[in-house]
């Protein structure tokens, strides 16, 4: 065995087809959940898998990587005919997965995570000790590691010390551990900003040099173009299209994906009419935040807010953006700093209090913070103001049932009815269902902490649609997006944070993006927050 | 396929095979053993039990918001205890039984604060309170021999009839039903159940989980109080270790009864179906015959065999009562880990 793990990957020709399914069906009691679809992809390609929620590319990717199996269909993968029984036999065969949620350890260093389940590959060599060599872990992978951005030193250190970005160059490395032919990765951007995505196309280039063939989830159809070869696109169980890449646009990929015209969908950038009169003092002071500090992450913070406007705030991952909310919400306790909620000073000591002043939060990563997945949806809208569904002191089930199919018609949330448990939803619809538990209480102040994380192009569009109503309305908005292309063009305001500071503030944004552009609107923002020269 | 969805459907609705296993076994039994359906012996031996039932209703609330009391038993024990002293004393039986529900309460405090606002862990704590509650009653009674009241009101607590009943199952009953209907049917309840399905969640939704448990806690404490007391009026006696081991009862009762330790499901109803699973399965053993000495075995099989059928059904009913493909694999992969 050489010292070089990964020397045999480079051995298939590229161009050539690697992979073959072909009329693959699926059905889940009743439900068809893939009906004869096909998958080619070539070695050494990078090919996009796309569709909305619900489309069947999971369960296709399921059945490729050996969790399930199909009912009908076939698999050709090197020109042989193969059965794929479990995620084992996969990896045998050269087809490994990358998670969109991050499998990795926290307590095990880099490089006991890369070899985790995997052991077996160094014990080898010197096989009268059954314990794991570090030293030849470190040597198998150092090369490999460093191309991926992982340096030597940082090998030893506990994964959890690293960010989003250095997680997945652990996990791609990982991956290749193995000597995959090919690597499926499911939305490998969620999570990152910016510039790290960059970053990480640059990884798939790499590991497209290595020849590997990479099958690429995505629900980012902007980042498809200039990466991606071909696209297999795919519409409620059934292959829609199986395309290259060049010559289409944007437009083109969404029309085939949601099978209406691509304009319908994508949104277009026009001035919002702020709801505010004819002179600045008619409009009103909801929020006024002066002086938070809190301990190595808010330095002395202080910003107002206005009704019926969207203040988004932009910064990097570790910048303060979420602490910022979460000390605003009373979840975590400050050193120093007061809060006036429209003129009078508060003290919100927990989320309660925040609620009983009219701020309510949407919160990210929705899965963990948001959906409380046991509830129906009944019970996820009424839980955080439980008064509006009481009759003489007890809950009832009338008026709860009536609030909740009251939110389910006006956000159109797709369930078979309204005791349904929330965790059964789409992304999109948990992420309605918690909307509407936020306007359940009926809030002055609305927070949105990267309430498009995960969801589909369609869902997007509607959240993005509701937040400019609900600012129109009057109410104040707060955005925290990662996604830049989100944030500037909903916001009216925009706040940057750096370390934990307001580094920033760029003034009626609509207004700019029609002067300047939104190209430099955005440079500056990416300047400010980075202090790295753009 | 239709036929199958209705089915899995049915057997979806909470505590429906415990139930199902319940009708069961007492069909078994009255056809293996004369005696087991006598009036009497059912009243006898649900008498008996009446102390596990008003701590499963406290210790459902706990589970159910996320946490756990070992402390019950113990505490019902030192309450049973407390009580009898004040009515050997000559206090009226009313002083004994507040003497005994506060003394319940006292720790459902101490479990609370440790809980809540000093955040330790609440199988550490109880476990704590448990050793506490213990030791005082081993105390008390090297101090005094607790060998019964002369006073004849305290002994009519439990002993009084009603329609046939003892006061005793009258209490337990009311409590039940008042107790099932604030966990169902009241915001405390709610957000009882908001907190035991994640903390995290459950605050950022604007819920102060920590009121919740502390609140759940007092419940606990305070209905370990009054079981003692009940227990105290029918024996009339009370002796060091009174008690001990009724915690694990209770919690084996609400597992089998799908209160879930992960939190945020189960209900009273379905624990008290769990209790008198194992106690009917206790009596219907003693009648057939079955040496009391292997009691315990049999128990613990019907426990984890028990438990293991109901998750089976569980999932059975998931996977095919619910719409949304990918989710329903997720879920079951995750619960694979949570259990």
């Amino acid at each position: 065995m050489q010292d070089n793990a990964f020397a045999e990957v480079s051995t298939s020709k590229s161009g050539s087809q690697i992979l073959k399914m072909s009329l693959i069906s699926k059905r889940y009691q009743g439900v068809q959940a893939l009906d004869d679809v096909g998958l080619v992809v070539q070695s050494g390609e990078i090919h996009a898998l796309l569709g909305g929620n619900g489309a069947g590319k999971s369960t296709l990717l399921k059945i490729l990587s050996g969790l399930t199996a199909p009912d009908e269909g076939t698999i050709i993968f090197q020109g042989r005919r193969v059965v794929i029984e479990s995620p084992r036999s996969a990896q045998e065969l050269g087809i490994s997965m990358i998670h969109q949620e991050l499998s990795i350890i926290p307590d095990l260093s880099v490089l006991e995570n890369i070899f985790l389940g995997q052991e077996s590959l160094i014990t080898q060599r010197k096989s009268w000790t059954p314990w794991v060599n570090r030293r030849e872990m470190a040597k198998k992978v150092r090369s490999v590691a460093t191309e991926f951005g992982i340096t030597e030193e940082e090998l030893w250190r506990p994964a959890g010390e690293f960010g989003a970005l250095k997680k997945r160059s652990i996990e791609i490395v990982k991956a290749l551990v193995v000597q995959p032919k090919i690597l499926i990765l499911d939305e490998p951007t969620s999570g990152l900003e910016e510039h790290e995505k960059e970053l990480l196309f640059g990884h798939m280039r790499s590991l497209q040099r290595l020849g590997v063939a990479l099958i690429w989830v995505t629900h980012h159809l902007d980042e498809v173009f200039g990466l991606a070869d071909n696209a297999t696109i795919m519409r409620d169980g059934k292959m829609i299209a199986q395309t290259s890449i060049k010559g289409l646009n944007l437009g083109d990929l969404i029309s085939l994906m949601f099978g209406t015209p691509a304009a319908t969908l994508i949104e277009q950038p026009k001035i919002r009419e702020i709801a505010r009169k004819n002179g600045s003092e008619d409009r009103f002071k909801t929020l006024e935040v002066t002086g938070f500090k809190r301990e190595g992450v808010l330095k002395d913070i202080s910003f107002d807010l206005w009704d019926g406007e969207i203040l988004g705030i932009a910064g990097l991952a570790g910048a303060g953006r979420t602490e910022l909310m979460r000390a605003l919400m009373g979840i975590d306790r400050l050193e120093s700093g007061s809060i006036k909620v429209f003129g009078k000073i508060e003290k919100i000591g927990h989320p309660e209090k925040a609620y009983e002043l009219g701020i309510a939060m949407v919160p990210e990563d929705r899965k963990v913070l948001g959906i409380l997945s046991e509830f129906s949806i009944e019970k996820s809208i009424s839980i955080s103001k439980l008064v509006n569904v009481l009759k003489s002191g007890w809950l009832n089930a009338k008026k709860e049932s009536d609030l909740a199919s009251e939110f389910i018609s006006k956000f159109s949330i797709k369930t078979p009815n309204s005791r349904e448990k929330i965790r059964n939803l789409s992304g999109g619809n948990q992420q309605k269902v918690i909307i509407s538990r936020c306007l359940n209480t009926n809030p002055r102040i609305l927070i949105f902490d990267e309430p498009t994380q995960g969801i589909d192009i369609a869902s997007k569009v509607e959240v993005h649609k509701l937040i400019r109503e609900l600012a129109s309305a009057g109410k104040s908005v707060i955005l925290i997006a990662s996604e830049l292309h989100e944030l500037i063009r909903l916001s009216d305001r925009i706040i940057i944070l750096r370390e934990g500071s307001i580094v920033g503030e760029i003034e009626s944004v609509p207004e700019k993006i029609q002067i300047y552009g939104y190209e430099v609107v955005e440079q500056d923002i990416l300047h400010k927050s980075s202090r790295v020269k753009v | 396929m239709k036929n199958q969805s209705k089915f899995s459907k049915m057997i979806a609705i909470d505590g429906v095979v415990i139930l199902a296993a319940f009708v069961l076994m007492v069909i078994f039994f009255s056809l293996k053993a004369d005696s087991f359906l006598i009036p009497d012996s059912i009243r006898y031996y649900i008498n008996e039990a009446v102390p596990i039932f008003i701590i499963i209703v406290g210790l459902t609330f706990v589970i159910i918001a996320g946490g756990i009391d070992l402390s019950i038993g113990a505490v019902l024990g030192l309450s049973a205890g407390t009580s009898l002293t004040v009515s050997m004393w000559g206090w009226p039986f009313w002083m004994a039984v507040i003497v005994g529900v506060l003394t319940g309460l006292a720790f459902g405090l101490l479990n609370a604060v440790f809980t809540t606002i000093f955040k330790i862990n609440d199988f550490i704590v109880t476990l704590g309170t448990l050793n506490i509650a213990a030791g005082a009653l081993t105390v008390l009674t090297d101090q005094i021999q607790l060998t019964g009241t002369k006073d004849t009101s305290f002994k009519r607590i439990s002993g009084m009839n009603f329609l046939g009943l003892t006061s005793s199952i009258w209490i337990a009953l009311i409590i039940v039903v008042v107790f099932e209907l604030v966990l169902l049917k009241s915001p405390f309840g709610r957000r009882i159940f908001a907190t035991g399905i994640g903390q995290v969640p459950a605050l950022i939704s604007g819920i102060n989980t920590q009121r919740s448990k502390f609140g759940a806690y007092l419940i606990s404490g305070g209905l370990a109080g009054l079981g003692g007391v009940l227990l105290a009026s029918h024996l009339n006696s009370v002796q060091s270790g009174l008690a001990g081991g009724y915690e694990l009862t209770a919690i084996a009762g609400a597992v089998l009864g799908g209160v879930s330790l992960a939190g945020g499901r189960g209900s009273v109803w379905r624990a008290i179906v769990g209790a008198l699973f194992l106690t009917t399965l206790n009596q219907g053993l003693l009648l057939m015959g079955v040496d009391p000495l292997i009691f315990q075995i049999v128990t613990g099989l019907c426990i984890l065999v028990g438990v293991v059928i109901d998750r089976a059904v569980y999932k059975f009913a998931l996977t095919f009562s619910t719409q949304t493909r990918e989710s329903n694999s997720q879920f079951l992969r995750g619960k694979r880990f949570s259990l």
